[in-house]
């Protein structure tokens, strides 16, 4: 039991050590994978916008700087979600309290055993919970207890913060983030952006009625591999969570080993062989290094 | 003849059962001597110190029970203020600094024991000032230049003074000033309540929570006010709830921009003297004993005073 506990906190300590660097999908023991091994959550739909979900291994290529790249590791099992959830609390947002604290709390409900969530806010400050669980009765008592209106959208410094706080975990992090409004952050965007490309986040936005989500967000998720809903009517953002949370459940895992290991940023493609398919992944990654 | 004898013992030892002192007999509670402090104010908000025994009623799961020991309490205090001066007030500053330096480091007296604690992440909580008034306040000033400008964990920072109360012997008072929107906790309200009863903790706030009107749909407004918890622990807790600022304005008022401008003006923030009237009234409270269960669980506790128009402020929760 001794021996099974130190494999599992080496193995957990290796996983975390090197997911910053390059994630690998090390908590699915099913999978061998180096530890340059680069993990891609593709989310493939049909030309009528379906999700296809029967897709193999031979299915996909991967193009690293436009060379084919062997995929070392394949599963289409849903895979855990690690998420911050990082809720807009600005001024904007006070017709919207309400609907928004009930459609976190059904996306809550959602979340699987083996996700956990960390519940951030936005607007006169920046909050993120310590909590990084699944324990849905916690993440319930932060949505009842700890959203605040008031202040301005400061949503470049929400998504650096809410990557800080998931930079030490592996697996597939991903940052789902609600706003109305126009960004008024003193961080600086091309930070964020390399933030997100050298820590393969993953991020998922939702503009709520109104100005909706400025181009600069929306090509950060488009780099990302993440997905974007710009809301007409804000009665719709339980939909919206739904099919977000419907997107993280039938992604793929693809992994491969980039080359060269240069330490540069890369860019990356990735196909399928099926025709009238769409492929959404990451467009870039920084390759990890020999050493 | 050994079977007998066998059984004679077995009969002795259940009909005169061995019992461990202080255990527990399975389905029955414990009774222990429980105090708590009780503040009795006149219709004026002063305290009153001529109260006797026999006017008081103590009623404990809603039941009478006899007082069992009664007198005034210790007027020194043990005591921690915990000020929020994160993002949430960041027109706050002044009236922070104003009210530790001029409401609570003077009216601190000889035997006093006191600590300052900051929201933030991670708060901050400092040593026990000192007991020179310069001293203190120049080991506070420090700190109150450069309040953090983060997340307002105010169940945590609860937690983290109700520990450090522990290391002193009663009357443990926390002084909290905050607008109450607590943010990037650990636990949560109820877990921070819970706490401050069992470490037998007297919550106090000085608060400009006012309310908000969130219109969610049209003619169904939401109104929230950020500092009905704060109100919760002062009440349960047997402290002292003092509105300052936007707490004490009206909803009406702030949907109308003209109406509103003159209740900012009528209504501005001064917490010093909110938190000195707080300090001064915590040294006249009365300390009541009585027989309380030992059961691990929440009870409830009702003072009353036989005086017609008396306020009393005393912990409506107990747990041992």
């Amino acid at each position: 039991m001794r021996v099974q506990l130190l494999t599992a906190a080496v193995a957990a300590t290796l996983a975390a050590a090197v997911a910053f660097v390059q994630p690998i999908a090390a908590q699915n023991q099913t999978f061998r994978a180096s530890v340059h091994t680069v993990p891609l959550y593709p989310l493939v739909s049909s030309a009528d916008g379906r999700l296809v979900t029967n897709l193999t291994r031979d299915d996909f290529i991967v193009l690293d700087n436009g060379k084919p790249a062997d995929i070392t590791v394949f599963s289409s099992e849903t895979q855990p979600i690690t998420a911050a959830l990082l809720l807009d609390m600005s001024s904007s947002m006070d017709d919207h309290l309400t609907r928004v604290r009930e459609s976190a709390l059904s996306l809550v409900k959602a979340i699987g055993p083996n996700d956990r969530v960390r519940i951030g806010t936005f607007g006169s400050e920046i909050a993120l919970s310590p909590l990084l669980t699944n324990d849905k009765a916690v993440l319930s008592r932060v949505l009842r207890e700890e959203l605040w209106p008031g202040g301005s959208t400061p949503l470049w410094s929400a998504l650096d913060a809410g990557m800080k706080s998931l930079a030490s975990e592996g697996g597939r992090r991903t940052i789902v983030v609600v706003t109305d409004g126009v960004d008024t952050s003193t961080a600086s965007q091309t930070t964020v952006v390399d933030r997100a490309i050298g820590g393969l986040f993953m991020i998922y936005a939702i503009g709520l009625e109104g100005r909706g989500l400025g181009q600069k967000v929306v090509d950060l998720i488009a780099k990302t591999g993440g997905g974007h809903f710009n809301l007409k009517r804000a009665d719709d953002l339980g939909s919206a969570f739904e099919q977000l949370t419907a997107e993280l459940r039938h992604q793929y895992l693809v992994g491969f080993t980039p080359s060269p290991l240069d330490g540069m940023v890369h860019n990356l493609e990735v196909r399928t062989k099926r025709p009238g398919l769409t492929v959404r992944a990451p467009r870039q990654f920084v390759a990890g290094t020999e050493k | 003849m050994i079977l007998r004898a066998a059984i004679a013992i077995v009969a002795l030892v259940a009909f005169f059962p061995v019992r461990s002192p202080g255990s527990l007999d399975p389905g029955k509670t414990r009774a222990v001597p429980t105090f708590i402090d009780v503040l009795v104010l006149n219709p004026e908000g002063l305290p009153q110190s001529d109260v006797a025994q026999s006017e008081f009623e103590l009623l404990a799961d809603g039941k009478p029970t006899p007082i069992t020991q009664f007198g005034r309490s210790r007027s020194e205090l043990n005591i921690v203020m915990l000020v929020d001066g994160t993002a949430s007030q960041p027109l706050k500053r002044y009236e922070i600094v104003t009210g530790v330096t001029t409401g609570f480091l003077p009216n601190l007296q000889a035997g006093d024991r006191a600590r300052m604690a900051y929201l933030g992440n991670p708060p901050i909580l400092t040593n026990w000032l000192p007991t020179d008034r310069t001293a203190a306040l120049n080991a506070v000033r420090p700190s109150l230049d450069r309040l953090p400008l983060e997340s307002s964990p105010i169940w945590d920072t609860i937690d983290l003074c109700v520990q450090a109360l522990q290391q002193v012997p009663e009357p443990r008072v926390l002084l909290l000033m905050t607008d109450g929107r607590a943010t990037g906790n650990k636990i949560g309200l109820d877990d921070a309540e819970r706490r401050a009863l069992e470490g037998k903790v007297t919550i106090s706030v000085v608060s400009e929570g006012g309310e908000w009107l969130i219109p969610q749909f049209v003619g169904s407004p939401d109104r929230v006010r950020s500092d009905v918890s704060l109100r919760r622990l002062a009440d349960e807790t047997g402290g002292l709830y003092m509105p300052d600022g936007t707490a004490r304005r009206t909803l009406r008022a702030q949907m109308n921009a003209f109406a509103y401008v003159k209740e900012l003006v009528n209504t501005p923030s001064v917490p010093a003297p909110l938190i000195a009237q707080i300090v001064s009234s915590l040294r006249t409270r009365y300390r009541i004993g009585f027989d309380g269960v030992a059961d691990g669980k929440v009870h409830s506790l009702e003072v009353r005073v036989k005086r017609s128009g008396v306020e009393v402020r005393a912990p409506r929760l107990y747990v041992n």
